[in-house]
């Protein structure tokens, strides 16, 4: 195969357990977002608007949903001869075979597939976040500053940055120190998770990492802090633009929120740095006569006879004449019948809420289920999450 | 059924509908927010089982050709068989256009010699309809017919408008379906069943016929069912069509037929049973700003809307500003209607602007057509 300058790999085996009943049925990539995207659509699309090629996707927890979207890569055009996107599950070697121990041995377990390109670099990425970043400048970055590693790095707020690997840097960008997630924080320069290896430096470290039983293999963990103690040479690469982590039912709705915004946090409707997705093909949306739809985005398939404010609505969801969906975010194929109100909320695709019935409130964000049919007149408080178990155990008692 | 091939006939007879297609064939027009006119004879063809279709163009096809590519979103772009392009050729007298389907046939002859399907289903790339054509095939089958042309009884589409120039044929039938006799392009038809240019037949018939009429100077597939019809040399059957159908003709047409989908019961009628493929563009949701009030509306996706719309079909990427007016208007893709522009029955080809406080009123029976590109 023909030899490339830089390939990616992307880690995109996280359940995304703090997303609660979403990620019940799909890994944390897979979570729907923004009225027609997938979370992992966002590294994609910067991958192939990077001119990035080849893709690695690291699966394991919950595939299928993935497999499927994923393709043939056709959607973000990587369908290449010479490159493209592959799924790497875990797999069986003769007796043995284990699953992914940690990120690290994600990649580990894959140096065969890396070094059918021979790459001068690898771009290390996760399917957890929303931004756009163009990866070429950071490889520059990398390259001009002859880095070992490039880490993308970014302020957080101070009183999260013990969720993050965090780092001090020297004057000139090289950083001299790295904690992951320390309990009291010296900076608040985080990780993004988003790194730049120098190919041979990231096999060697990889390898000596698999050889240490003690290893949590781990890049935060272990990689980063090894490299460091060996005196290599590790650069921070600042970004600063849109980035969040939608880890959280709070954190997912506050980011479709963000979409909504004027003007907008983050620009979807930027010629020059398209994000693509696999959508099925749906008629277009239709508003009809009785509908209000204001501060709302809303997809094709969607039929709007009802009220809509402050919410993003995915494709194909009907809401009927006098039901109300309010600073909401809900998911491809739900029908919101007459007389429902939804507020503050996330409800997931194919749900049907019943008439009558109240989903969410002040405070916390409501989650509805994948499949959810709400009863007519059901009540779901703010801050709770409910599924179709819920309800037969409701309607048991 | 795979043993049908199709065969997608993109017409040249577009003067009526004026600038809009100055520079792209009428098959390539877009239709309801995010479509084109092939997709829906396509899809049809498609979701019959059909994997081998040619389409024939003339005249101002390279939108056409950008739009359906390699065939992917109809999943013909495969190994065997699949979408096959077939621009104009082997025609000296006219460059570019053909005389009409069997001029055109003729110059195709190595496409339908080359496959390998025995039926051919032949439709028009103007045609709005979306069917299961199985139906008509089994019909073909069944009653043993040479060939099976499909009728509507439906005439609500506007065949009568001042443009149309008359050019459907009607068709008597016996009580066998059989039809018996055929008036071309009447001013007053003699017979309520309209042939709807969708038809059925043997490829290795429909060859032989090709290569007879061009010896007998049959010039239109018209004629040649009414010579056959006449001298009983051919069985040709009518298959009454009972699905929505229209054909793109004229500027009045295409400006009901896009304001007719708004109507929830006719989007059923067309897109209710079977999935339309289209090619999609990258765009994001339609945004509807703080503001904004859209009533009876379809709207594409990347459309960002912050003024009033009502009873209009919006396109992609269409930008409704602060305080703007759209009254029953058909705006086609990426068009920007500036702050505080007014626009009532009006028709906005690709990429139109209209000014700040803009005014621009035509007549629900006479919509202002304004050319793709332009600014006003």
């Amino acid at each position: 195969m023909r030899k490339k300058r830089c390939i990616a790999m992307l880690l995109a085996g996280g359940q995304g357990s703090r997303l609660g009943i979403l990620t019940k049925s799909m890994a944390k990539p897979a979570v729907p977002f923004g009225g027609q995207y997938r979370i992992i659509d966002f590294p994609l699309s910067n991958c192939a608007n990077s001119g990035i090629d080849t893709v690695g996707v690291l699966t394991q927890y919950r595939p299928l949903q993935l497999n499927s979207y994923i393709g043939t890569g056709e959607s973000w055009d990587l369908d290449r001869n010479e490159g493209g996107v592959y799924v790497l599950p875990p797999y069986m070697t003769g007796e043995t075979g284990v699953w992914y121990k940690g990120t690290a041995n994600a990649i580990y377990q894959n140096i065969p597939f890396i070094e059918q390109y021979d790459p001068d670099y690898v771009l290390i990425l996760s399917g957890d976040h929303i931004y756009k970043m163009n990866y070429n400048k950071m490889l520059s970055w990398h390259i001009k500053n002859k880095a070992d590693v490039t880490i993308a790095v970014r302020s957080v707020p101070w009183e999260v940055a013990n969720q993050f690997g965090i780092m001090a840097t020297a004057e000139d960008g090289s950083i001299t120190e790295f904690a992951e997630k320390p309990k009291e924080p010296k900076s608040n320069k985080a990780s993004m998770g988003v790194y730049v290896f120098s190919w041979p430096v990231l096999r060697k470290y990889l390898t000596d990492d698999e050889a240490n039983p003690a290893s949590h293999n781990d890049f935060g963990k272990d990689i980063i802090p090894k490299l460091l103690s060996d005196g290599k040479r590790l650069m921070a690469y600042a970004f600063e633009d849109y980035w969040k982590d939608v880890g959280t039912v709070h954190s997912l709705w506050e980011a479709n929120m963000d979409l909504l915004k004027e003007p907008s946090e983050f620009n979807l409707y930027d010629h020059d740095w398209p994000i693509s997705g696999r959508n099925p093909v749906m008629v277009p949306q239709y508003i009809g006569s009785t509908a209000s739809v204001t501060d709302s985005m809303i997809t094709d398939g969607c039929i709007v006879n009802g009220t809509v404010s402050g919410s993003v609505l995915y494709y194909g969801v009907t809401v009927e004449e006098g039901a109300e969906v309010i600073d909401s975010v809900v998911m491809s194929g739900t029908v919101l019948k007459s007389g429902s109100r939804v507020v503050r909320s996330i409800v997931a695709e194919d749900c049907v809420v019943n008439a009558g019935a109240l989903v969410g409130g002040e405070g916390g964000i409501a989650l509805i289920g994948t499949g959810t049919v709400i009863p007519e007149g059901a009540c779901v408080e703010a801050g709770v999450q409910a599924d179709n178990a819920t309800f037969e155990k409701e309607a048991r008692a | 059924m795979n043993d049908v091939m199709g065969i997608i006939y993109t017409s040249p007879e577009d003067f009526a509908l004026r600038d809009l297609t100055a520079t792209r064939a009428v098959s390539a027009l877009p239709l309801a927010s995010s479509y084109r006119a092939i997709d829906f004879v396509l899809s049809s063809m498609v979701n019959t089982g059909v994997r081998n279709v040619g389409v024939i163009m003339q005249k101002n096809y390279l939108s056409l050709i950008d739009h359906l590519g390699s065939g992917h979103p109809w999943d013909l772009h495969t190994r065997v068989d699949g979408l096959r392009i077939l621009p104009p050729t082997g025609v000296a007298s006219m460059p570019g256009t053909y005389m009409g389907l069997i001029d055109a046939l003729n110059a195709n002859m190595n496409f339908l010699r080359r496959s390998h399907q025995e039926f051919v289903i032949v439709g028009y790339g103007n045609s709005i309809l979306n069917a299961d054509l199985n139906d008509l095939v089994l019909e073909h089958i069944n009653t043993g017919a040479d060939l099976t042309i499909a009728y509507t009884k439906d005439l609500s589409s506007d065949l009568a408008g001042p443009d149309s120039g008359n050019k459907h044929s009607f068709m008597k039938l016996d009580d066998k379906g059989r039809v018996t006799e055929i008036e071309i392009n009447p001013n007053a038809p003699s017979f309520p069943n309209m042939a709807i240019d969708l038809f059925v037949i043997r490829r290795k018939l429909l060859m032989f016929l090709i290569n007879r009429a061009e010896a007998l100077g049959q010039k239109s597939m018209d004629e040649l069912l009414r010579d056959s019809i006449r001298d009983h040399s051919l069985a040709v059957h009518g298959y009454e069509f009972n699905g929505f159908y229209r054909a793109i003709e004229t500027v009045q047409g295409y400006f009901r037929l896009n304001l007719d989908l708004i109507n929830p019961e006719t989007r059923k009628a067309l897109f209710g049973k079977l999935p339309v493929f289209t090619k999609t563009r990258n765009d994001p949701p339609a945004k509807y700003m703080d503001g904004s009030a859209v009533k009876n509306s379809l709207v594409g996706n990347g459309c960002i809307i912050e003024g009033t719309v009502e009873n209009s079909v919006l396109f992609r990427g269409v930008h409704v500003a602060r305080g703007a007016v759209v009254r029953n208007s058909v705006l086609m893709q990426d068009s920007y209607v500036m702050e505080n522009a007014e626009l009532e029955n009006v028709i906005f080809d690709k990429d139109v602007t209209i000014r700040r406080s803009g005014r621009l009123v035509g007549q629900p029976l006479f919509p202002i057509v304004v050319g793709k590109g332009m600014t006003l």
